[in-house]
């Protein structure tokens, strides 16, 4: 008798535990839903921020030498000396800024994260001339060129290195509950589509 | 061999160390969600701003992928002890306590040390991961399951070894590495049945597939600090990081890890006499 009641208990308690289980999972998913939409700003329809129109320009690839010689980086910048300096790139955006409002407006502009749409590579951007805000004036438009840090082995296999030329680069800068990047998409300077 | 399996099994259920194992991870697990899931949850919205990332996710929060606090870290060191507990002993005591030879008696000495192998190889794997189960259901009741997204910051980056599940399946990532994190902790635990052979004291056995855990990543940080390889059975274990491995890396390496135990364990289980 006594383990009848013993396990009467027990399927009891189970059945409880299991419904607050449920309950809770459904509802705090119901509450925080994961991201269903994506928006992409591309050079035809530019993305909008507080008021600032976003437009991706257009975007390079560097090796290190290139990049030495366009900006100047020092040495230091390439911190993984153990790898050939085939092995790096370093990615450079174009975006453009417009205030559309009749005030004054700051804007981040390395708030970024690139994102390698089908290879998966991530990393963070910085502004290239080292200045992280900047202030539009009513109806301005500033142009601005964000650079990743240095993407070598261990961030990118060698064999997406010859794919990067083919990659489409998110730069998302909203993530929850919508999803906002700049799309700068391969052959972008030349005007084809993937 | 089935009848001594069952055996096995039922001492393993009923040893107090089985229960004492379980209830040490399980203290672990639930202690993170008290002080890190549960005042998460309570303010969802505390550091989350849509600039910088998502509120806080169970797949970036639970105990096997909370990197960032002591809880994880215990746990990972903790995980040679918790799965020697509940069976690998059993075997020095058979021997010492003279059980082994009543069965020796009854069965095949083969019968016995297969069993007696895939029952400490079990005992160490459900011990290690009920814990991190009740951690992850708990932690499921509590935060929502948002997808991660590459912010930068999750560890797991292009490279890493099951980085695109993780990124679009991440139930099915935490279910691939607690496989993997079940293999390792049965054949750390079946690594005191091997000690057996050459040690002969109940606190250095009880000791030795921590010291070989932890051994493994000290010699680790040696002679593969520089390179991309490791043989550190903690990270290779371990969802939270992103190690730079193919897959086959971290299954070859348990499996000879695993076949070098097995081979001495089997070898001298044989050779002995007990009588």
């Amino acid at each position: 008798m006594k383990r009848k009641i013993g396990l009467l208990l027990m399927v009891i308690g189970t059945f409880i535990l299991v419904t607050i289980s449920i309950y809770s999972i459904q509802d705090v998913n119901d509450r925080f839903p994961n991201v269903t939409e994506y928006e992409y700003a591309t050079k035809d329809s530019p993305g909008q921020m507080n008021g600032i129109e976003i437009l991706p320009l257009e975007h390079h690839i560097y090796t290190k030498e290139e990049y030495q010689k366009i900006y100047g980086a020092s040495n230091s910048f390439f911190e993984n000396e153990q790898y050939s300096a085939d092995n790096y790139r370093i990615l450079v955006f174009t975006i453009q800024y417009h205030n559309t409002l009749t005030q004054t407006l700051q804007c981040e502009v390395d708030g970024y994260e690139m994102i390698g749409k089908h290879t998966g590579i991530h990393n963070g951007v910085m502004a290239l001339n080292g200045r992280d805000t900047i202030q539009l004036a009513p109806q301005e438009t500033q142009i601005v060129s964000v650079g990743t840090g240095v993407l070598a082995p261990g961030l990118i296999f060698q064999t997406d290195i010859a794919k990067l030329e083919e990659e489409d680069f998110l730069l998302t800068y909203w993530w929850y509950p919508k999803n906002q990047s700049l799309l700068f998409a391969a052959h972008d300077e030349i005007g084809e589509d993937r | 061999m089935i009848e001594q399996m069952k055996t096995e099994y039922r001492r393993m259920f009923r040893a107090a160390s089985f229960w004492i194992a379980l209830g040490l991870g399980s203290i672990i697990a639930i202690a993170q969600i008290v002080f890190v899931v549960y005042p998460l949850s309570l303010h969802m919205l505390q550091f989350y701003t849509g600039h910088t990332g998502i509120p806080p996710s169970v797949y970036t929060k639970w105990l096997g992928q909370d990197g960032a606090t002591a809880y994880h870290e215990i746990y990972r060191i903790s995980i040679p002890i918790i799965a020697m507990l509940p069976h690998a002993l059993s075997y020095y005591f058979d021997k010492k306590q003279g059980y082994i030879k009543n069965i020796y008696t009854r069965t095949k000495k083969k019968n016995y040390l297969v069993a007696k192998y895939i029952v400490t190889f079990t005992s160490g794997g459900i011990a290690v991961c009920i814990p991190y189960c009740i951690n992850f259901w708990l932690s499921s009741c509590l935060l929502p399951q948002l997808i991660p997204v590459r912010n930068g910051m999750a560890p797991l980056v292009a490279t890493s070894v099951f980085q695109s599940i993780y990124y679009r399946n991440p139930l099915l990532y935490t279910i691939i590495f607690m496989g993997i994190l079940f293999v390792y902790s049965g054949v750390f635990a079946t690594t005191a049945l091997a000690a057996v052979t050459f040690v002969d004291n109940v606190f250095l056995l009880s000791m030795f597939p921590f010291l070989l855990w932890y051994g493994l990543g000290s010699i680790d940080k040696y002679f593969f600090e520089s390179s991309m390889c490791t043989i550190n059975p903690m990270l290779l274990s371990d969802m939270a990081v992103g190690i730079h491995v193919p897959v086959w890396y971290i299954l070859i390496y348990i499996v000879i890890l695993g076949a070098l135990s097995a081979a001495l364990y089997f070898w001298n289980g044989e050779r002995a006499d007990v009588f």
